[in-house]
């Protein structure tokens, strides 16, 4: 099972970890070819040399879906989606790249919500280090750390 | 058959295009347009024979940009490719004039199954 923190009760979430777990898994692994593993203890992602990459969702939910990976793990993902080297790649891709990844993430938690809300664009830059309160499930990829987290506004 | 690709991720991009030649599809050609307002000008320039687009995007939404289409009477072929996987979003979709909705992540498989039945 995944490792997560919360300070509130799981099933006062409409989104839990499981979901977040199918809809990473779904991604990297219909989309990306990548293989994503859980983590057997909590490993959260340095800020140091990592980005994350943050979206919105607005309405009668409102939350935010961030997720954070290192810097190799970023290119990796790009790589994924463009093809070629990570030295191929400009830094706005490896943004762009990681930033569809949240993108696709935060949509589907949307669906899955049965509320009018919207999502905005994608917020892509440094890892910064995520408020508590958060549901943060932890992956490993490609031997790196991989986290996503959702934070659900009252 | 010409397919103008719409979404203003550059990967999202050549995923769309890499997952179109895995798919039964031939005889086509891509063009790309990164927003919605973009793309009202490439329709106009070299009229498309299919549009897949994205839902959220800057300058103008997808379904902006669908709305657009249908008001000054073309009647292309419209489908949406998002992340946004609500059967409201679908709903709305499928009113404003979409023809269908694949969502993100998707498969060959996937992308076949919505386009295949909308061309032929």
């Amino acid at each position: 099972m995944p490792q997560f923190a919360t300070d509130q009760k799981p099933d006062s979430r409409l989104i839990q970890a499981h979901d977040i777990k199918q809809m990473t898994e779904d991604l990297f692994c219909s989309m990306l070819s990548m293989s994503l593993s859980d983590t057997e203890t909590s490993a959260n992602v340095s800020v140091d040399n990592s980005l994350q990459a943050a979206i919105r969702i607005d309405g009668e939910w409102a939350a935010q879906m961030t997720v954070l990976a290192t810097r190799e793990l970023a290119e990796q993902i790009a790589c994924a989606m463009f093809g070629g080297e990570p030295g191929d790649l400009e830094e706005q891709d490896v943004q762009d790249a990681l930033g569809e990844v949240v993108n696709i993430i935060g949509g589907n938690a949307k669906g899955i919500v049965d509320k009018d809300c919207g999502l905005s664009l994608p917020c892509v830059g440094p890892a910064m280090e995520l408020e508590p309160g958060g549901l943060r499930v932890s992956f490993a990829c490609e031997g790196q750390p991989f986290e996503v987290c959702l934070t659900e506004q009252q | 058959m010409k397919i103008l690709i719409v979404d203003d991720s550059k990967a999202m991009r050549m995923i769309i295009g890499r997952t179109l030649k895995q798919t039964d599809l031939t005889g086509y050609t891509t063009t790309e347009a990164t927003n919605g307002v973009e793309a009202l000008e490439k329709i106009a320039q070299d009229p498309p024979d299919l549009v897949l687009s994205d839902w959220n995007m800057p300058e103008m939404k997808g379904i902006d940009l669908l709305k657009r289409v249908r008001e000054s009477g073309n009647e292309v072929l419209f489908g949406f490719i998002t992340s946004e996987s609500g059967p409201e979003t679908r709903q709305l979709a499928m009113d404003s004039g979409a023809s269908f909705l694949v969502t993100k992540p998707f498969t060959a498989e996937s992308m076949q199954a919505a386009i295949m039945p909308a061309v032929s």
